[in-house]
C-alpha cells in the first residue's frame, strides 16, 4: 500500500475517498504507518521463531550426532599416508609362515599366542 | 633379526565389533599402552565404518548419494582398499552386497540376530554397484550412486588390524593384533614366532598349528554368523553374482599375506570361488589352507606341514 495515497474511510458498505487534508489526519498517518511496521516485526519474529524451532525439532539425535564432525585420533593414527599402492601387490609380500615347534628354547609351548578361525 | 624368548609374551583379550580383540606384546610393560591404542583405533574404525550405528560416517554418507560428500582419510582409505579387491577379485569381492545381506536376513548385528533371529526374506540382489562410486582422493569426497549401500564387514576387521600395526610402528616390541580371528604381527617376533591355531570358531579346538614371524593370516567360511529362516541355514558370505549366501566345498579358507586386508579379502575371495579357491591363491604368490566340511585339508602355496594341537602340546 503507497502510504501517501488518501485515507479511505469504510463505513457500512460504502468507501469515501477524500482528498484533502483534515485534522490529525499526519498524526493518524504515523500511527497507521507505526502499526503496520509493528505487525510486520510481529509477524517477521514470529515466522523466524517458528522455522528455528521447526528445524530443531525435525533433527532426531542420531542426524545431530551424525553432524559432528568425525573425531580423529592422535595424529599417529592417521598420520595421512594413506595407501597408494596396488591392495595385491602390497599386501602379498612380507609374510612369513613355518611349521609350528612345540618345543622352543628348551621349553614347551601348550597355548599359542592366537587363533584364526571365523568369527 | 631380533627375537625374544617365549616367555616374555603378554595378551588381552576384550570383546568389540562383534568379535573378540587380542593384543599380545613381547615387552609386557607395553601391554597396557598398546592396548589403549588398539582401542582407540576400534572406536575409529567403528565411528568410522559400521553399518549399524546411526551416527556412524558411512550412515551420514549414504543419506546424500549423487552427489560429492567430504569423507575423512579412514573412510577414504577403506573405500579405495575395497574397490580395489572387487576390481582384483573380478568382483567376488564386494563392499556393495549389504542390500543382499539384509536379503538374507542379516540386517542389525549378529548378536540381535543371535538373540532375536534373522531379518524378513526379501528379494535378492546381486553386486557390482561398486563400479560406480567415485573417489576424489585429493578433494577427499566420495559419491556413491543412488540405490548403493556399502558394507566394509568383510573388510573392516582386516582394516582395523593393519591400522593399529601400522600406527605403532614406533614401537620396537614384537606385536600381534587379532579381530575376531584376522590377524597380523609386526616388529620382532617370540622365538620360534608367533604360534596361531587355525580353528573353525574362536570356541572350537584348534585344527592346527604355525608359526608366523610376519604378515597376517585371515580365516573366512562357515562359523557363527550362520541363522536358520524358514528351515533353510544363511550365512553371511554373499556371492555377489546372485546376491544371495555363496555355496561352496570348503567350510573354511585360511590365507597367510603381507596385509590383514590382503589375508581377510583372499580367504573370502577363496572360499567363494570353490574349487577354484587352491588354485587362485597360488597365483597370487599367497598361502592357504582349504579345509572341507568333512574334514580333509589342501594346502597351498607354501602352507607349512600341518602339526595338530595335540601333538603341538
Amino acid at each position: 500500500m503507497n502510504n501517501d495515497e488518501p485515507l479511505r474511510h469504510v463505513q457500512g458498505n460504502a468507501t469515501h475517498s477524500e482528498s484533502g487534508p483534515r485534522p490529525g489526519y499526519a498524526q493518524r498517518a504515523r500511527l497507521s504507518r507505526q502499526l503496520r511496521a509493528i505487525r510486520w516485526g510481529v509477524l517477521l519474529v514470529g515466522t523466524a521463531a517458528t522455522v528455528a524451532f521447526s528445524t530443531l525439532a525435525m533433527r532426531d539425535t542420531s542426524e545431530a550426532a551424525a553432524e559432528q564432525p568425525t573425531p580423529v585420533l592422535p595424529a599417529q593414527v592417521i598420520a595421512g599416508d594413506m595407501p597408494s599402492q596396488s591392495l595385491f601387490t602390497e599386501g602379498l609380500r612380507g609374510f612369513s609362515l613355518s611349521p609350528d615347534s612345540p618345543r622352543v628354547g628348551g621349553q614347551i609351548i601348550t597355548q599359542p599366542h592366537a587363533r584364526s578361525s571365523t568369527s | 633379526m631380533t627375537v625374544v624368548t617365549q616367555e616374555t609374551v603378554a595378551s588381552t583379550s576384550f570383546p568389540a565389533l562383534g568379535s573378540e580383540i587380542t593384543v599380545a606384546v613381547t615387552e609386557p610393560a607395553r601391554l597396557d599402552q598398546v592396548v589403549g591404542h588398539v582401542r582407540a583405533c576400534v572406536d575409529l574404525v567403528d565411528r568410522t565404518l559400521s553399518r549399524f550405528r546411526p551416527d556412524s560416517e558411512l550412515r551420514r554418507l549414504e543419506r546424500r548419494p549423487g552427489e560429492p560428500q567430504p569423507a575423512s582419510a579412514l573412510f577414504i582409505e577403506a573405500l579405495e582398499r575395497s574397490i580395489m579387491a572387487a576390481a582384483a577379485s573380478n568382483g567376488l569381492f564386494d563392499p556393495t552386497i549389504r542390500d543382499a545381506l539384509e536379503a538374507a536376513g542379516y540386517d542389525r548385528s549378529i548378536e540381535r540376530i543371535e538373540a532375536e533371529g534373522p531379518g524378513p526374506a526379501r528379494l535378492p540382489r546381486p553386486g557390482g554397484g561398486w563400479t560406480g562410486i567415485r573417489v576424489d582422493r585429493a578433494n577427499r569426497t566420495v559419491t556413491l550412486p543412488p540405490g548403493v549401500r556399502l558394507d566394509f564387514g568383510g573388510i573392516g576387521k582386516g582394516l582395523l588390524v593393519d591400522l593399529a600395526l601400522r600406527t605403532l610402528g614406533n614401537l620396537t616390541c614384537g606385536m600381534l593384533v587379532s579381530a575376531g580371528g584376522d590377524l597380523a604381527v609386526t616388529g620382532p617376533p617370540p622365538q620360534g614366532g608367533w604360534r596361531c591355531g587355525i580353528a573353525l570358531t574362536p570356541d572350537a579346538p584348534d585344527e592346527a598349528v604355525v608359526r608366523l614371524t610376519a604378515g597376517a593370516l585371515a580365516t573366512s567360511g562357515l562359523g557363527r554368523r550362520q541363522w536358520t529362516r524358514e528351515g533353510q541355514v544363511l550365512h553371511h558370505l554373499i556371492d555377489p553374482r546372485t546376491g544371495r549366501p555363496g555355496v561352496s566345498r570348503w567350510q573354511v579358507v585360511t590365507v597367510a599375506a603381507g596385509s590383514c586386508v590382503v589375508a581377510e579379502v583372499a580367504a573370502k575371495v577363496a572360499w567363494l570361488l570353490d574349487d577354484d579357491g587352491p588354485a587362485w591363491v597360488v597365483r597370487r604368490g599367497l598361502a592357504g589352507r582349504f579345509r572341507d566340511r568333512a574334514g580333509a585339508v589342501v594346502t597351498v602355496g607354501g602352507w607349512p606341514a600341518e602339526t595338530s594341537a595335540g601333538e603341538g602340546a
